[in-house]
């Protein structure tokens, strides 16, 4: 994959602020120039070799002037542009990198919490670095060569040493490229491991405590962090030696160029003004930089390839392009409303239909096949199946949270585009069997932003079974659940899951096994109160005999395809595998024990 | 009351006692390396199998972590995997099904050979039809120790010797499973009921 396209798009949105950045740097790198010329003349003029017809104090005064505002007003303005063009990159590609992780597919198997945390930090700022240079290195250009053309009308000779370094630094750090690459990938890599373990580590703690592990866990995050302590020296120390290369053949490039300008001197082919002139040059430091810069400039695109990389792992496979789209960014002013989006007749589910619809999982082969399904409005349908059988795969694969492999799911009839971002409330909503809760208060979980005046909470929280648990908490709907709901009872975050859905008033309810935290009875009385909801059509993945005596219709799925479906009573009768479901019965231990993808790491999808 | 047991909280009044001991006496890594804990949340690490299940110590060996595998029935998983017990699992698990994540939990847990196994709505996450599956090897694995298992499921205390019924923090009832099977009076043979009336209806 080749990044400098996207890099381009990205920068392309600030191209003012670079066009500003690269005249406030000229101008930075440039005045001192202006000043060395100045002294020049005013040593020329002290040994009456001047070529201007000036008064030394004129002079004086104007070096001064040159001196004082380049302090004053452009160093500022170079390092402010420098400063905000790295600020917008860097809200560009973070606020690109959140949309793109909440609104697409969960990543199965993509980088732990705490590793996305640090990518969001590090690997943005390792990108955003190498960007904001270009104004530098326009400066640069634009100002070394005024400085050869004036060196070279003193000195040719002098003029080409001066620029000997910069080709030096270029020609190594080119080589060095594979090695900058791969070591940036080790560093990267093992911090990575570390931060990701942190966050394991802290998300397990009770686990740890319990099985006397403390001090071995340490040891092992210890063991993780030697391996990233090796990886970055090693890094370090390339970085440094690139670095010292460019210094010390710049010291000696000096050192050449003074011993030779103090010859040319007493031979009288340089005046005093022309090696005041060299000095200043030397003093004002960019000759010294250039190299530096180039050298850290090619290591750090290399390693902003890398960087890039480690971030297109966070969103979708197709989705990269969408880290560097060019949307206005809100810097000012009060957040947006989270939009209640009103049901209307245009949100009305008549059927909904799933036609011969296939995903399998791209590593195991796993999945569903050829599913049909027809969902008429006001119906209860229940998917069954024993573990592996595809029913989580089925649902993700309808709401569009795994990619289908074929097969359409229709709505009203007509196909849907993008089920992930047609399925959503009002239309549906879904509740997976380990739902997500956020570190706030029970009312903000269920709300996730709607205006509380606009919806009906009470309902929505009678609907879930959860008003006896509210009263019961001490602060009822303002209880803080603590990280992922940890001070709730299983059963309380899945029912907080239920009214989450429930004030959203979809039309299709769609829920992943209640069963897992909910007793038979408040399971029972969940569907009893569901039912009470004029034309209410839900779609759930079941094995209790509650939900299989209230189904209209139930598909029983064995190996990732249909093998019976139909009313209980049939099924019972002519289903052999909806006959063992029933009875919990399933012979052979070592059959059945099989992959489905883990849904632990399943985002529920309500906005 | 399972956090109790395994010192997570210490009781305000009264005391949790093993063999008459008041477990506070016991130092907390003794306790711990006596009492086993799984819980319907599985904790899965970016780590070696091994690791997973000895939780990055070296408690038990290569040797007993394979025979207990096999125990629990998970041998055809453990020959699937590409590099044995140096496998490295995915973050939070990766492409572990939720019953062998499950069953990695149990693993683990036995392998530190504790007296005590709480087991938490361990196997809730499991259809009946997979939670049957794997009993065989949680049995045999509980073979001589004791168990407090805690659960919502009537199916999932089919084999427990004594049952308390909780609610609102509170024992309800408690006693031998058989005798309050047997009382109709009792608040467990009414639940029964309502699971066989589910059967019946």
């Amino acid at each position: 994959m080749s990044v400098w396209p996207y890099f381009w798009r990205l920068a392309r949105a600030n191209l003012g602020l670079y066009a500003v950045a690269a005249v406030a740097f000229t101008g930075a790198l440039g005045l001192p120039v202006v000043a060395a010329l100045l002294l020049r003349e005013l040593f020329d003029s002290l040994t009456g070799e001047a070529a201007l017809e000036i008064s030394v104090w004129t002079i004086l005064a104007l070096k001064i002037g040159v001196d004082a505002f380049h302090l004053s007003v452009v160093q500022t303005a170079s390092q402010m542009s420098e400063d905000v063009l790295g600020s917008m990159l860097e809200t560009r590609l973070q606020t690109n990198l959140f949309k793109g992780v909440v609104e697409g597919r969960p990543r199965q198997g993509g980088p732990s919490a705490g590793d996305a945390i640090n990518r969001f930090r590090d690997d943005v700022g390792a990108i955003v670095e190498p960007l904001t240079v270009p104004p530098f290195l326009v400066g640069y250009v634009v100002v070394m060569a005024a400085t050869f053309y004036v060196m070279y009308q003193v000195s040719p000779l002098v003029a080409s040493v001066v620029f000997l370094p910069s080709v030096a630094v270029v020609v190594l750090t080119r080589a060095l490229r594979g090695w900058v690459r791969s070591y940036r990938e080790a560093a990267r890599g093992a911090t990575s491991r570390m931060s990701g373990s942190l966050g394991e580590i802290l998300g397990a703690v009770q686990a740890i405590q319990v099985g006397n592990a403390e001090s071995d866990a340490v040891e092992h995050f210890d063991r993780l962090g030697e391996r990233r302590r090796k990886a970055s020296l090693k890094e370090a120390v390339l970085d440094a030696g690139i670095g010292s290369f460019g210094q010390s053949t710049l010291t000696l490039t000096i050192g050449v160029l003074l011993l030779s300008a103090a010859h040319l001197t007493i031979e009288g082919s340089f005046t005093l003004g022309d090696f005041a002139l060299l000095v200043g040059v030397v003093q004002a430091g960019y000759i010294a930089h250039f190299p530096t810069l180039l050298g850290e400039q090619i290591a750090n695109l290399q390693r902003a390839r890398i960087s890039f990389r480690r971030l297109a792992e966070l969103v979708d496979e197709d989705a990269s392009q969408d880290l560097v789209r060019n949307e206005p960014l809100r810097l000012r002013g009060p957040l947006d409303e989270v939009p209640l989006v009103a049901k209307t007749d245009a949100h009305r589910l008549d059927s909904l239909r799933l036609d011969r619809l296939t995903a399998a999982h791209p590593e195991t082969g796993r999945g569903i096949a050829e599913i049909n399904l027809r969902v008429p409005r006001g119906s209860f349908t229940v998917i069954t199946g024993r573990i592996g059988s595809g029913k989580t795969t089925l649902l993700r694969a309808m709401l569009g949270l795994v990619p289908a492999d074929a097969g359409d799911v229709l709505w009203n009839g007509e196909r849907i585009e993008d089920p992930r971002t047609f399925l959503v409330p009002p239309r549906c909503a879904y509740t997976p069997q380990v739902p997500r809760l956020f570190s706030d208060s029970l009312r903000d979980n269920i709300l996730m932003g709607l205006p509380e005046s606009e919806v009906d909470l009470d309902a929505a929280v009678r609907l879930g079974v959860m008003e006896q648990d509210i009263e019961q908490l001490e602060n009822g709907l303002d209880t803080f659940v603590g990280p992922r709901g940890v001070r709730l009872s299983g059963g309380q975050v899945q029912r907080t899951a239920a009214a989450r859905m429930f004030v959203r008033q979809p039309e299709l309810l769609v829920f992943d096994d209640l069963s897992s935290a909910l007793d038979v009875e408040t399971e029972r009385q969940l569907w009893e109160r569901m039912f009470e909801l004029p034309d209410a059509t839900a779609l759930v993945v079941s094995h209790r005999r509650a939900a299989y005596r209230r189904a209209d219709h139930i598909v029983v799925l064995k190996e990732g395809r249909i093998d019976a479906e139909g009313t209980l009573d049939d099924l019972l009768r002519t289903s052999g595998e909806m006959q063992r479901l029933w009875a919990g019965d399933l012979g052979d231990p070592h059959t059945g024990v099989a992959e489905e993808s883990s849904e632990a790491q399943d985002m529920e999808r309500m906005t | 009351m399972a956090r109790l047991l395994l010192r997570l909280y210490d009781p305000t009044e009264g005391a949790v006692r093993l063999d008459d001991f008041d477990i506070r006496q016991a130092s907390v890594a003794d306790l711990r390396g006596r009492v086993g804990l799984v819980t319907q949340e599985v904790q899965l690490f970016q780590a070696s199998v091994r690791d997973n299940l000895n939780l990055f110590g070296a408690a038990a060996s290569d040797d007993r972590i394979v025979e207990t595998l096999g125990m629990l029935g998970l041998d055809a998983w453990y020959r699937s995997l590409p590099d044995g017990l140096d496998t490295e699992l995915a973050p939070g698990g990766g492409q572990l099904s939720a019953g062998e994540a499950q069953m990695l939990a149990f693993c683990r847990v036995f392998l530190k050979d504790p007296d005590v196994v709480v087991l938490d709505e361990a196997s809730s996450r499991l259809d009946p039809a997979t939670e049957r599956m794997i009993d065989r090897g949680v049995q045999t694995l509980l073979k001589d120790r004791t168990a407090v298992v805690i659960a919502h499921r009537l199916s999932t205390v089919d084999r427990v010797d004594e049952i308390m019924i909780l609610e609102g923090g509170r024992v309800q009832e408690h006693g031998a499973r058989d005798a309050l099977a047997a009382d109709p009076s009792s608040r467990f043979s009414g639940l029964l009921r309502t699971g066989m009336e589910e059967v019946l209806a």
